[in-house]
């Protein structure tokens, strides 16, 4: 093995990656059974793939040509998206920043690795996903789809020159502090942007007979005859095996790297020291009472939790963008299987008690399991039952506030659904907030986003399986009750 | 006036994947500031973890003002305040929301707490932060707030473990001075500590454990006594005694 000297640019970038997938979620024996089964099953897929398509061949067709640049634009949306989350974790994230900025080496140096590392980590995300299906096609008859293989790491380095400068961005117009926040929301939205994407073409009329989402965009694309000239028309030759736009999109793409580099030196320096200068989480000072205690003290026990989660939520805006965010991704779907039924009405009920009943899932977590002072609870002189009865009450209460849309909709066009909206939301709630309570793992409220582990995934299952029949439920009973 | 101990201990014992606590038993009269002294790994958290309900012991009796721990766990808790030597404290609240939700929990009169509260905020010095989110503050800082949480239910027995630890000279005067003054107004206090010194100076009484059981109690000159004659310093006395207890 060849020993990298720790100072230099590729032994930080080691560093980097080493770093990256230790900080992952160490996965179970059960599911990293799953995961080899999922991959194994994947890579088998892909390679019967590229047999069955040995002697067909891939010419750049205009529809190939438009296939190929939405790809290039999904992939670049997951790969923007990560790199914007790791330039905020290098900068304010991972803490190294102070020992290597504090080591005798030069700050570009550093930078460089930083930019490396990203863009690496990048591409093993892109490689993971792409490499199965692109190298049996490659060696089995189509050796020019290996352009598209080549593709892959400069398309890593243009993502990652565009979540830095994002990044710095945020941190200019909104100071370090808010900076975190706001690229974890966008991170999560950019994420989402495709299915974002095609909800937005669908809510035009755009591909209403369309089952998936790629199918509306696609629909959408060929109609503008998007992919078949200027930029997307390059991206998408270069993939399809044009080893010219290849050559060129690659030396873009360093050259695009390399100044961003050098263009942004001082810029990653300057941000790195606002955060260090305000702390590396810094405090925001609120607006401070003249006289007195703003804070809220409530009369009760349930008072005092909601009011704690309340401010809780407010304060972390990744936890809320997580939450909306799976909304984004369950509701528009259920909402068009449905309406593709003919029963907007009892729909919306079922949309009602179907966020309701996920978004109190979600929040019983917080309160219950992500409780960040435990020891603080134990050790206060109220019943565990009775802490256990308000957490799941608080939950609720917020849960429920979700219902209030579909309430002031079924207040206007069918008040008489209230009748079993309502109670089927409670009931929802009180399923969700009941499993969480019964399957509790104390767990950091920061792995929100990652919970992992049995419990959190068999709570999670339990949630939605309890979400679908209870919303099915009172969609039916909705139903009923308006043909009667 | 009633003798009720603020704390009594009998035959505590505890194992985790080996013994910790082997039979200790310990009264600690009430009014009183106790220093609980010990090496590494002697079992002073896992008693104090066990005082405040938040281990279950294998065997034996806590107490805390005539209430047992088993049998009248909140009534128990409802004069027991615990701060740990992490501070228990919520990063994205400001000190006030804190205070107002450790008041929430120990059911305080809302009135009542929020005087309390301010009464707190001012004491330590934690006024012009009430309304700042605790995740920029200092380790000192952060430990005032929690000791402000502990202090705000008005408990009878607070019981801190290592409370000054990583505090600056300044930050560490001013729990001291808060500790002397909850003690002043009737409270009893326990704490542990690694530094002597602030056992020496601080406490009214001083209890050494090694190895889960109890080796020596008393006030400064009942432990000096038995360091021998001359001028033995509580150093040389706890030294002395748990080597002696590591020899067996």
């Amino acid at each position: 093995m060849i020993a990298l000297a720790p100072a230099s640019v590729p032994g930080l970038v080691v560093h980097a990656l080493r770093l990256s997938w230790r900080g992952r979620v160490r996965p179970g024996r059960v599911q990293r059974l799953i995961a080899a089964l999922v991959l194994g099953g994947y890579a088998l897929g892909c390679g019967w793939l590229g047999w069955s398509l040995r002697d067909t061949p891939i010419v750049a067709s205009p529809e190939l040509m438009t296939a190929a640049a939405i790809t290039a634009f999904v992939l670049f949306s997951f790969g923007f998206s990560q790199a914007l989350g790791h330039a905020e974790t290098a900068l304010y994230g991972s803490g190294d920043l102070d020992l290597l900025l504090g080591a005798p080496i030069a700050p570009r140096t550093v930078l460089w690795a930083k930019l490396l590392g990203i863009a690496a980590t990048v591409l093993r995300s892109h490689a993971l996903f792409l490499l199965p299906p692109l190298l049996p096609l490659v060696v089995l008859g189509h050796p020019a789809l290996a352009c598209a293989v080549v593709l892959l790491p400069a398309l890593a380095l243009v993502e990652t020159c565009a979540g830095l400068v994002l990044m710095l961005l945020i941190v200019r117009l909104a100071g370090p502090r808010a900076a975190r926040s706001t690229a974890q929301v966008l991170t999560a939205l950019l994420a989402g942007s495709v299915v974002i994407c095609t909800q937005i073409l669908r809510a035009g009329g755009h591909g209403q007979s369309a089952r998936n989402g790629y199918a509306v965009v696609y629909g959408w694309a060929r109609a503008h005859h998007w992919g078949e000239t200027g930029a997307p028309a390059l991206i998408a030759r270069a993939a399809l095996g044009d080893g010219l736009a290849t050559a060129a999109l690659v030396v873009l793409a360093v050259a695009l790297f390399a100044l961003t580099g050098i263009g942004f030196e001082r810029g990653f320096l300057a941000a790195y020291r606002r955060g260090v200068h305000t702390g590396a989480s810094p405090a925001r000072r609120r607006r401070t009472a003249k006289t007195g205690i703003s804070a809220r003290f409530a009369r009760s026990l349930l008072g005092a939790i909601l009011t704690k989660e309340l401010a809780l939520l407010r304060r972390s805006p990744q936890i809320m963008a997580t939450m909306l965010l799976r909304m984004i991704y369950l509701v528009p779907m259920m909402l068009i299987l449905l309406r593709e039924q003919g029963a907007l009405l009892p729909s919306v009920a079922f949309i009602g008690v179907f966020v309701a009943t996920q978004l109190t899932g979600d929040l019983a977590w917080l309160v219950i399991s992500g409780e960040d002072s435990p020891d603080l609870m134990a050790a206060a002189p109220v019943a565990p039952r009775a802490i256990g009865r308000a957490r799941m009450l608080a939950a609720m209460t917020l849960g429920m506030i979700a219902l209030t849309p579909v309430v002031a909709l079924l207040l206007v066009r069918a008040p008489i659904l209230l009748v079993v909206v309502l109670p089927g939301g409670l009931i929802g709630a009180a399923a969700a907030a009941r499993i969480q309570l019964a399957l509790e793992k104390p767990t950091p409220r920061s792995r929100f986003g990652r919970r992992a582990h049995g419990a959190s995934i068999a709570a999670n299952l339990l949630v939605l399986v309890s979400a679908l029949v209870i919303g099915g439920v009172t969609s039916a009973v909705a139903w009923l009750l308006l043909r009667a | 006036m009633n003798d009720t101990p603020a704390l009594r201990i009998a035959d505590l014992r505890k194992s985790y994947d080996h013994p910790v606590l082997h039979g200790l038993s310990l009264t600690i009269p009430a009014g009183q500031l106790y220093a609980l002294l010990g090496p590494n790994g002697a079992g002073k958290t896992t008693t104090l973890r066990i005082v405040t309900g938040l281990l279950q012991p294998d065997g034996g009796r806590v107490e805390v003002f005539g209430h047992d721990i088993a049998r009248e766990p909140l009534a128990a808790r409802a004069m027991t305040a615990w701060l740990p030597d992490e501070p228990m404290i919520y990063d994205k609240l400001t000190p006030a929301e804190y205070l107002a939700f450790v008041a929430g929990l120990w059911r305080m009169d809302p009135t009542e707490a929020r005087a309390g509260a301010e009464h707190l905020l001012r004491w330590l010095d934690l006024w012009d932060q009430r309304d700042t989110r605790c995740e920029g503050f200092s380790r000192g800082m952060k430990q005032k707030v929690a000791l402000a949480g502990a202090l705000i239910h008005r408990p009878r027995l607070l019981i801190l473990d290592e409370p000054l630890t990583g505090l600056d000279a300044t930050m560490a005067r001013a729990v001291k001075d808060a500790l002397r003054a909850e003690v002043d107004a009737g409270a009893t206090v326990i704490i542990t500590t690694h530094i002597l010194e602030v056992a020496e100076r601080m406490a009214d009484r001083i209890g050494i454990i090694a190895n889960g059981t109890l080796l020596a109690e008393g006030t400064l000159d009942d432990l000096r006594a038995l360091a021998g004659p001359g001028e033995a310093t509580l150093e040389d006395t706890f030294i002395r005694l748990t080597e002696a207890a590591a020899r067996g």
